[in-house]
């Protein structure tokens, strides 16, 4: 009983990981139909950007260090997110495929860049005491990064909600989801809504990232790379635009791999994940509108 | 028309020429001895080598005199990017402008691809920094050899020493590629004479970002040691599992491949744990004045076991030239073949003829907490010594096959 | 410019190329050494060979408008089948050509149907799918086939006496600039046909030649099957000029350098596709050793420290090329050369 109590926690915790990278993601290719290959170095730019100001702080007050950092971090993405549609993304508008490519270079050069500043050595995150510790929930001791992962998650989860659902911004990307063309129509200033949808993306893409660095001890140049594919698996799981399709397919997607790797062979978990990605793709009941 | 006509007079004159025009210039005797030290001097194994290595290398230049056969020496820093690819035309690029011997090569596959330009062009290649046995075994050739550690002497020392302090029970954590299969076999042949095996080794695919399923696996199955054979990224995420889960406190943790350089970036993650190296700088009175200089020299850092092979190497090798009285890579290698030598970094050491594998003894330590740690980098206590006839796999069971 | 006039200026290029062997000039910094020396020779040959592979890539992508990111499978399957073939298996040259020309065929074909039931994003996620696979699959090493990340080096005996060692490598060297010559050629043949401007109509709207009657699915595959095996073919010359197989050129960076070798050179102008393919691999070996170079040490570290990492000045690179000169370098030539001959052209779409 522990044992599935532990995976379970543990499978939400990773899932917690993959919706706050994915999350982003789904809002900016739902709404602006950009399939942004820049969201890893995001995260990646971010995650350096709170460790560095982290750093700042003597490591003796954790707690206030590692909160810093955070800030700095969701700070660092916002920005991030913003340079790089206003600067990058928007000159773009009349062509995808150009705005796919300018993310790819805008990838390789930011990643490249923190590891020429920083090196290509993981860079440990300092932690306060108490997320180094585990908490006994049912007989299972879980790590509490597990644990904070999911409660900010969660967070972020109704956040974004809030802000679909209650606010004017909120109505245009839902509308903008559905059907961009009839909204431009409409005369709405869909512009502004794109920079503001983007730049919450790479805010959540920070967190995610500085969470990720609390989640494995230490951050590096290339998990922002490989956590994308993760995100992209999440985001084509589930549906595009849609918060909580989000929240759910991250969810699934990191049970199925927890669940599998421990009660199956290992790796069995990650390949079916993978699998789940094809066959979503193959077998869209929407067709390719969607994509 | 025209074109067509002066097409056979370019023909003639291209055979002319390629029977006459040599393809390089001949070295003139005083051009200078050239070592080219290839490595990563940017990437992941930059800590491990990278800038230490030339360091290390040109500090044994200077200790020998900084001249051989009346030739000033110069030390060649090459940057391979950890492509194969890279390395492989660098090499082709040093050695063809006079480059006598090819030192480091860090990186398995970056090592495997100059070792066969070295063949190529029969010049030298001494790797210090890479891991895979096949350099010895079925990539062997006459103008390579192997001269620090490999995965077969990791998995022997970690492994021969815990098992026979009595720990039978194994579970395994295995990277899905070459390095990770051939610890695993290494390893279970290696507990095998002391009663140990692995009830359990889970492989890891390729990128595997979370290991705690794994970790709970492992913990179920109650073995008496966890083996983490992984490299890189992959050590560091399950050795963080496995003490989130608790277990380091319920069975001893082994790593397959761990350096000081790995340490000194996250000292926290691998306290506890046990490996195998083939040298530590505060092992003995000639290693740390070694490493004195060493850190004079590199603000402060301890060299690495790679970077200490280096200068071994180089070393050895410039007195091989000396003796010999040429840098021509025949004669040296007739003269290296079974010789016997020690210095700071090689002990009972000899370049063995069957398969270029030189052997030394290697050292089996534990990771100390940081509350043990006496001085800056001293992250090791060494617990065993295996002696060098024992450390590398017998040359009766190499799979070398020497065409030389 | 004149056909007679540009086809004199090719030759001319080619018969210079040709003799690159005997020119001794030292050429710094571009080189480190002569022209002539292996290693220089070497360098050179693998420009040639990523010329060839994204002049294969920009059939697909700069013609159709196939955006894939699983072309380099295709590459690393004539690498890895040509290395398997003649060090695993020891079979002798002309089997195993035929052996990696007839997988390249058939593989793609059976790829490409399925990958191209979809479209746009979703057929660029399912071609990296693929390419991810593959790569997995010569990492596993499977029956001790592909060497695993520790790569397949090719003894002595396995190589063509024409091709080992150093004194050879000057024959390497034509036999890349012989495969980038014929790949330019067919697919100059292949563009101009009628197959070719269906393709190029596919890329404009694939809706309005569907209209016309034409199938469009069968073309995007014909032109999926031919870009492959012209990528193969540069696989092959590869394993040689390398002396065996690496597992990078299996790596979804790989397939992402494709994309920016064909859109640094020009989308949709063969030449364009060859000078980006081997500028990009030049920049890739030098960027390092030329940052080291005096000129730029004296820059401060602000400059100094991203100019010497070859991916961020080519992902710069990039990003300005595809924001002002969407035509690559290949378009801003073209773009130059109007402002001077005042004749417009059509520049590559996107």
């Amino acid at each position: 009983m522990s044992t599935i109590v532990l995976l379970v926690v543990t499978g939400l915790g990773l899932g917690a990981l993959y919706f706050l990278v994915a999350s982003g993601l789904s809002l900016i290719w739902g709404l602006m139909r950009v399939l942004n290959f820049a969201h890893g170095a995001l995260f990646t730019v971010a995650a350096y950007a709170g460790w560095s100001i982290a750093n700042t702080i003597p490591a003796t007050d954790a707690a206030r260090a590692w909160s810093i950092g955070l800030l700095g971090a969701v700070l660092g993405g916002a920005i991030a997110a913003f340079l790089l549609e206003t600067v990058l993304i928007r000159p773009l508008y009349a062509r995808p495929v150009g705005q796919v490519l300018v993310t790819v270079g805008a990838a390789l050069a930011a990643v490249a860049l923190v590891e020429a500043m920083y090196g290509d050595d993981p860079k440990q995150l300092v932690l306060p005491a108490w997320m180094s510790a585990n908490t006994v929930i049912a007989g299972a001791s879980i790590p509490n990064t597990r644990l904070l992962l999911i409660v900010v998650a969660l967070a972020v989860l109704g956040l974004l909600l809030i802000l679909l659902r209650k606010t004017r911004y909120g109505l245009i990307v839902r509308a903008g989801v559905e059907n961009r063309a009839m909204v431009e129509a409409l005369g709405i200033n869909v512009h502004r809504a794109f920079t503001i949808v983007f730049t919450i993306g790479g805010a959540a893409a920070g967190l995610g990232g500085y969470l990720a660095g609390t989640y494995f001890g230490y951050i590096d140049p290339q998990r922002g790379t490989s956590m994308l594919i993760f995100a992209f698996i999440v985001v084509v799981v589930g549906r595009l635009g849609s918060m909580t399709g989000c929240a759910i397919a991250a969810a699934v997607v990191a049970l199925v791999q927890q669940f599998l790797n421990f009660y199956a062979a290992a790796g069995v978990g990650d390949f079916s994940v993978v699998l789940l990605l094809a066959l979503a793709l193959l077998i869209r009941p929407r067709g390719a509108q969607t994509l | 028309m025209r074109i067509a006509r002066v097409i056979p007079f370019l023909c003639a004159s291209a055979v002319l020429a390629n029977t006459l025009i040599p393809i390089s210039p001949a070295p003139a005797d005083t051009a200078p001895v050239k070592i080219a030290v290839i490595t990563d001097m940017s990437g992941v194994y930059s800590g491990l080598s990278g800038q230490g290595a030339v360091i290390a290398t040109k500090m044994a230049v200077a200790d020998f005199g900084g001249k051989v056969l009346g030739r000033p020496i110069v030390v060649d820093a090459v940057d391979h990017q950890n492509s194969a690819t890279i390395a492989e035309a660098k090499a082709r690029e040093e050695f063809g402008s006079g480059a006598d011997l090819a030192m480091d090569l860090t990186n398995s596959a970056a090592a495997i691809a100059v070792a066969s330009v070295a063949k190529d062009v029969h010049k030298l290649a001494i790797v210090t920094g890479a891991a895979s046995t096949a350099l010895t075994g079925a990539d062997c050739n006459k103008y390579t050899y192997h001269y620090a550690y490999d995965s077969y002497a990791l998995a022997h020392g970690t492994g021969a020493s815990v098992a026979r302090a009595g720990f039978k029970t194994w579970y395994g954590i295995v990277p899905d590629y070459a390095f990770g299969k051939a610890m695993l076999s290494d390893f279970t042949a290696a507990i095998a004479p002391y009663g140990g095996k692995f009830i359990h080794a889970d492989t890891m695919p390729l990128g595997t970002t979370d290991f705690s399923s794994y970790m709970l696996a492992a913990r179920n199955a109650h073995p008496q040691v966890l083996a983490l054979l992984n490299a890189g990224a992959d050590t560091v995420n399950s050795m963080k599992a496995a003490k989130e889960f608790g277990l380091d406190k319920q069975m001893k943790i082994v790593v397959g491949l761990l350096f000081l350089s790995d340490v000194d970036a996250l000292p926290d993650v691998f306290a506890g744990s046990r490996i195998t190296d083939s040298w530590y700088w505060n092992e003995d009175k000639a290693a740390r004045a070694f490493a004195d200089r060493f850190a004079a020299a590199d603000n402060g850092l301890r060299p690495t076991s790679v970077q200490a092979a280096d200068y071994s190497a180089t070393m050895q090798w410039l007195k091989a030239v000396k003796a010999v009285g040429s840098t021509d890579a025949d004669k040296i290698v007739a003269y290296l073949d079974g010789r016997k030598f020690d210095d700071f970094y090689a002990h009972h050491a000899e370049w063995r003829a069957r398969d270029h594998r030189v052997i030394h003894d290697m050292y089996v330590m534990d990771v100390l907490p940081k509350s043990e740690v006496k001085e800056p980098h001293a992250w090791m206590k060494i617990v065993d010594t295996i002696p060098a006839d024992q450390a590398f796999r017998p040359a009766s069971e190499s799979t070398c096959q020497k065409t030389w | 410019m004149t056909r007679s006039v540009s086809i004199g200026l090719a030759l001319a290029l080619i018969a210079i190329l040709i003799a690159v062997p005997w020119i001794g000039i030292p050429l710094p910094p571009l080189f480190g050494e002569p022209l002539r020396s292996p290693g220089s020779l070497s360098l050179l040959a693998v420009c040639f060979v990523f010329g060839a592979l994204a002049v294969s890539y920009d059939l697909l992508f700069g013609y159709t408008g196939l955006l894939s990111f699983g072309h380099a499978l295709y590459f690393a399957m004539g690498v890895y089948a040509t290395a398997i073939a003649l060090e695993r298996w020891h079979w002798s040259l002309i089997p195993t050509l035929l052996f990696v020309v007839a997988l390249c065929v058939v593989v793609p074909a059976i790829v490409g149907a399925i990958c191209l039931r979809t479209h746009d994003v979703a057929f660029a996620m399912v071609t990296l799918a693929f390419a991810q696979a593959g790569s997995i699959v010569v990492l596993q090493n499977p029956f001790g086939l592909t060497g695993g990340e520790e790569g397949l080096p090719l003894s002595t005996q396995s190589l063509p006496a024409i091709f080992a060692g150093v004194a050879n490598s000057r024959n390497l060297y034509w036999l890349a600039l012989l495969l980038l010559i014929f790949t330019y050629a067919v697919a100059r043949m292949l563009v101009g046909s009628r197959a070719g401007r269906v393709w190029q109509a596919i890329r404009e709207n694939e809706r309005r030649v569907a209209t016309v009657g034409l199938n469009t699915y069968l073309f995007k595959l014909g032109a999926f099957v031919c870009s492959s095996v012209l990528a193969s073919l540069a696989g092959i010359v590869y394993v040689f000029i390398e002396g065996g197989a690496t597992s990078e050129i299996t790596t979804a960076n790989f397939t992402l350098a494709l994309l920016v070798m064909v859109v640094l050179g020009g989308v949709g102008t063969l030449w364009g596709a060859v000078l980006g393919g081997m500028l990009y691999e030049y920049l890739d070996f030098r960027l390092v050793v030329l940052s080291s170079a005096s000129g730029l040490q004296s820059l401060p570290p602000i400059l100094r420290v991203p100019l010497s990492e070859p991916l961020f000045v080519l992902g710069v690179l990039f990003i300005l090329l595809v924001l002002f000169v969407p035509g690559g370098l290949a378009g801003a030539f073209r773009r130059l050369s109007s402002l001077s001959t005042r004749t417009t052209t059509l520049t590559g779409g996107q």
